[in-house]
């Protein structure tokens, strides 16, 4: 009796655990990734930040952690998520703080000029889905979720609507290499908006008002040394520049610095027709200059010690040759231009594979062949003979290369326990192309130069081009 | 609170360890007051309907009660000769019969009021030439059941068949509890009230067979239910974009979709029941698996029919009328027999289509089923006599599979005028369902663009497949949860942990999601 009694409450428990088991990883694939890296802040031991920034989506766009890292030696953190509102900021901070005893905060203002505590269902469950479960966050959805707050709680009652559409990457640990920056290529090239508020002030509206006040007290409460700022962005919306300005008076009048980026365009040498994602953010050519000014200004503004060389940090380095690969990934997928994809694809992790299709020679210009000597390969002959080509560089070097004028080439070969098989033939020969990454057709399969670059360090294909160097105007294509 | 929100599974886990947790002797007391704020989380004002339908229902059955004691002292106290026992049962029948008959009249007419005024206002104007203004009232959830559930109460007691409940909140529990209050079964007193009242041990065994029970109401209702929903909504709210085999497709989806949804809700409250110890009258048993519509009815919303059959037919066919027509000696025999049941039968559906809701269609529904059922009583010998000539085997597996293809086919052709837009409407949608030969939406994609992609499909086509082979397997005797229950627990737990998941990823929830009222809230 007293078995059956001890096995009715063991067994329940045991299936309990077993569901939780599969229930909590399954919940991570799932969840839809933000990218900010508010999960990987957890990974950082606790209190080994000098710095932590909060904010919108302008914090991981404009302040690049890992480039303070290298410039300056700031070990520091963007504790950010897209389109968080302000009242979020206030229990990001709170949260940081729980964390990490930084010697600074920087808190980025961006989003005080929306004055409510939700932008969109879908923002607050990157917000909160990103907190580890604490009374903080248990707080912030009951103080600023109005309505059914179990989704937030559980949010996989939100997002198991997603079966239909999972992938890879999905199933793969969710990591951001950046210390929470953000590396966006995009360029989007604006005309520039002035400061037409001048020094001209606007209070925010109620809501931010509730919070900046909760959040000033916070600081005060914990004796914070916080900098608020005001984004590197090229809003033209006036109403908006006196609500920044605003903002910036009040914090300035309760004793804290504030710093508004737009005023140092200048000096940090952006340009708006290559360093912006869109009008609100930079990209990550901009980010890396806004990080170079930051740095330089909070070495000057602050005493924040330089860790390079310190041996509790050593890791960072490493994270830094890490970020570099990340980084590099997104980038190549972003650039056109052939040359600068040479110069790009040049990365100890990188295996890339090339095989003509057609013809690649008739607009190889000197400058790709002095690119293509970078790489220790041949450049190509400048003719009209249409030969059939393969080349597989491998961490920077050439390991195979051949062409032929005469003759469809195959090869196949395993590099880091990767199998690779490449066909290439020109226009009298054959005229097909296709590079087999385990057994997957990589190839774009159209004329010109086909690209494969496969990423030893994260494991995967990370980009598939096509430059048709038979026409002038070098065609780059992806699909 | 719909059985598959958070909310509910909240309360349900707060209800089912408080009950196991109180004094065994305060357990109902326990239930009374969870039905009570599970019924006021729908709408506070509709809770004053039911206390009116309690009240009036337990005062009438009280009443009776009494006249039955005091009838009984008076005859044990004198003696009567036999025409005056006669003379004075009389006299004490009739006023039994007035109570019970007002407080029927009483229970029926809240009933009427809210549901059915409006639509007899505005016909009976229309029929005279005049104007209705529509009474402003909302139906409270779940009255069509609880007002049925009770007057069947009140019947039993004036039959004799149950004792009145002396303990007003008792009674109210038995009209009030909450697994039953919004889409029944419909129950009777004399078999849930004494399983209220007893009291209950926490039993592994049951808690744990009540738990599957309710998840597989909720693998129903959310993966199979309401991603049939999908289609169906699309072709039935656009009725007259789609001809031919896609109609016909709905409308089979529809058939998948309302049996799902309604035995899936069955099975939560059954499951929910007997999680709290209380065993609930089935209301489903396989009826697709039907030869005949007679036998679909039966196995269909089963307390309903037991309902309409113990407290309207077997009174009509027991009227004087009846019995005169019976009796006659005019009258060829064919006549004498079938008359009275025909006369049963067609109130009986008339009766149910309205009980379904206030529209001409649900009324032409009632008809439609009454037709089918009266014309195939009638015309037995004729079927009879055609199998005997043609020779038919009607010993054998093919014949019964085409009897159940039939009764379904019938039974969907029934779901258009139940789902359509209206009777007319309805009409129009059988007719393009017949005007056009388009085989080809099988294969040239059409489906596809009817609210499910093809993934969507593929889990609606596999879950319901399953849900068939647990209904071949129900219908062959196997009681799959005993099943799984044997064997080893590796095997048992991978089963229960696929249901939930499955559950959890594939059932359309959240919020992203907002049609998930049950359908038979509505009735």
């Amino acid at each position: 009796m007293m078995k059956k009694s001890v096995s009715h409450i063991v067994k329940p428990i045991c299936f309990l655990l077993i569901f939780l088991m599969i229930f909590i990883p399954l919940s991570e694939v799932f969840r839809e990734e933000n990218g900010a890296g508010v999960k990987s802040f957890y990974a950082e031991p606790k209190n080994s930040l000098d710095v932590v920034f909060v904010g919108p989506s302008t914090t991981y766009s404009s302040f690049y952690p890992m480039e303070l890292w290298k410039q300056y030696g700031i070990a520091s953190y963007a504790f950010a998520t897209p389109s968080q509102v302000f009242a979020d900021t206030y229990y990001a901070l709170r949260e940081a703080v729980t964390q990490q005893s930084a010697k600074l905060f920087v808190i980025d203002i961006s989003l005080c000029t929306f004055n409510d505590t939700i932008y969109s269902t879908a923002y607050k469950h990157l917000f909160t889905d990103s907190l580890r479960f604490s009374p903080i966050k248990t707080e912030c959805i009951q103080d600023t979720v109005s309505g059914g707050k179990l989704e937030y709680y559980i949010p996989f009652i939100s997002y198991h609507t997603r079966w239909k559409g999972l992938t890879r990457e999905d199933y793969m640990p969710k990591f951001n290499y950046g210390k929470g920056g953000v590396p966006n290529y995009t360029v989007t090239p604006l005309a520039p908006n002035e400061w037409a508020a001048g020094d001209e002030t606007e209070n925010p509206g109620d809501v931010i008002m509730e919070y900046l006040d909760k959040m000033l007290d916070f600081c005060d409460e914990n004796n914070l040394n916080v900098l608020f700022t005001s984004p590197a962005n090229n809003t033209a919306n006036v109403t908006n520049q006196k609500i920044m300005n605003g903002v910036g008076k009040i914090v300035r009048d309760r004793g804290y610095s504030f710093i508004n980026l737009r005023d140092h365009f200048d000096e940090m040498g952006l340009d708006l027709s290559v360093d912006f994602r869109d009008t609100t953010h930079t990209n990550a050519y901009g980010a890396k200059k806004v990080s170079a000014f930051l740095g330089q200004y909070l070495k000057d503004n602050y005493d924040l010690p330089d860790r390079r060389n310190d041996p509790a940090y050593e890791s960072w380095n490493d994270a830094y040759d890490d970020y570099v690969i990340w980084s590099n990934n997104y980038r190549l997928s972003t650039i056109t231009d052939f040359n600068e994809y040479l110069s790009a694809i040049d990365l100890d992790s990188y295996t890339v594979v090339m095989a003509v299709r057609d013809d690649a020679q008739k607009f190889f210009s000197p400058a790709h062949a002095e690119s293509f000597k970078a790489l220790g390969l041949t450049p190509l002959p400048n003719d009209d003979s249409r030969s059939s080509y393969i080349a597989v560089i491998n961490s920077g070097k050439a390991v195979y290369q051949k062409i032929s004028a005469e003759e469809q080439l195959e090869k196949e070969l395993t590099v880091n326990g990767v199998h690779y098989v490449i066909s290439s033939a020109g226009l009298w020969i054959g005229d097909m192309v296709s590079i087999k990454v385990n057994g997957k057709q990589c190839a774009i399969g159209k004329r010109g130069i086909n690209i494969v670059v496969y990423d030893n360090w994260s494991g995967e294909v990370v980009d598939r081009v096509c430059f048709d160097t038979h026409i002038e105007a070098l065609t780059c294509r992806r699909s | 609170m719909i059985f598959t929100s958070g909310a509910f599974l909240l309360f349900f886990a707060v209800v089912v360890s408080g009950y196991y947790i109180v004094p065994k002797k305060l357990q109902w007391i326990w239930l009374l007051l969870a039905s009570y704020f599970f019924y006021l989380q729908s709408e506070p004002v509709f809770v004053i309907f039911l206390i009116a339908s309690t009240l009036i229902t337990y005062s009438a059955a009280m009443l009776i009660g009494k006249l039955r004691n005091a009838q009984e002292c008076f005859l044990s106290g004198h003696e009567l000769s036999k025409e005056e026992k006669k003379a004075y049962q009389k006299r004490f029948n009739n006023k039994n019969l007035a109570v019970c008959a007002a407080g029927v009249v009483l229970n029926v007419g809240i009933l009427f009021y809210v549901k059915y005024a409006n639509f007899f206002g505005e016909n009976i104007m229309r029929l005279f030439g005049g104007s209705f203004s529509a009474i402003d009232v909302i139906v409270p959830l779940g009255i069509s059941f609880y007002t049925f559930q009770s007057t069947g109460y009140l019947m039993d007691v004036y039959f004799g068949t149950s004792k009145p409940e002396k303990n007003p909140l008792r009674f109210a529990l038995f009209v009030s509890f909450f697994p039953q209050i919004l889409q029944g079964p419909i129950a009777k007193y004399g078999e849930l009230a004494p399983q209220m009242f007893a009291p209950h041990k926490f039993d592994y065994d049951k808690v744990k067979s009540g738990l599957l029970r309710m998840l597989w109401g909720f693998f129903k209702k959310l993966v199979i239910a309401d991603r049939a929903a999908l289609l169906v909504n699309t072709v039935f709210d656009n009725w007259q974009d789609y001809r031919g085999f896609t109609v016909a497709v709905a409308a089979v989806v529809y058939a998948v979709q309302l049996y799902a949804d309604f035995s899936g809700y069955m099975d939560i409250a059954i499951g929910a029941g007997e999680t709290l110890g209380i065993t609930m009258a089935e209301n489903f048993k396989t009826p697709y698996f039907s030869k005949s519509i007679a036998e679909f009815w039966r196995r269909w919303h089963i307390t309903l029919g037991d309902w309409f059959r113990q407290y309207l037919f077997y009174p009509i066919i027991r009227t004087p009328l009846c019995k005169k027509i019976q009796k006659s000696k005019k009258l060829p025999k064919y006549i004498k027999t079938n008359l009275p049941t025909v006369i049963g039968l067609a109130v009986v559906w008339l009766t149910i289509g309205f009980w379904h809701g206030a529209s001409w269609k649900y009324v032409f529904y009632g008809i439609y089923y009454g037709a089918i059922i009266i014309l195939s009583m009638l015309l037995k010998p004729v079927f009879q006599k055609l199998v005997k000539v043609l020779k038919i085997n009607t010993e054998c597996f093919s014949w019964e599979l085409f009897q159940i293809i039939r009764t379904f086919l019938i039974v969907c052709l029934g779901y258009i005028i139940f789902r359509g837009d209206g009777l007319i409407n309805a009409c129009k949608m059988i007719v393009r369902m017949f005007s056009e030969y388009n085989p080809w939406v099988f294969t040239d994609g059409t489906l596809l663009g009817l609210g499910l992609d093809w993934k969507q499909w593929n889990v609606l086509i596999i879950s319901t497949a399953v849900l068939f082979c647990v209904s071949l397997a129900n219908e062959k005797g196997i009681k799959v949860r005993e099943k799984v229950a044997q064997q080893n627990i590796a095997f048992e737990w991978i089963v229960y942990l696929a249901g939930i998941f499955a559950v959890l990823i594939y059932g359309i929830y959240g919020p992203a999601y907002d049609a998930s009222s049950f359908i038979y809230f509505n009735f």
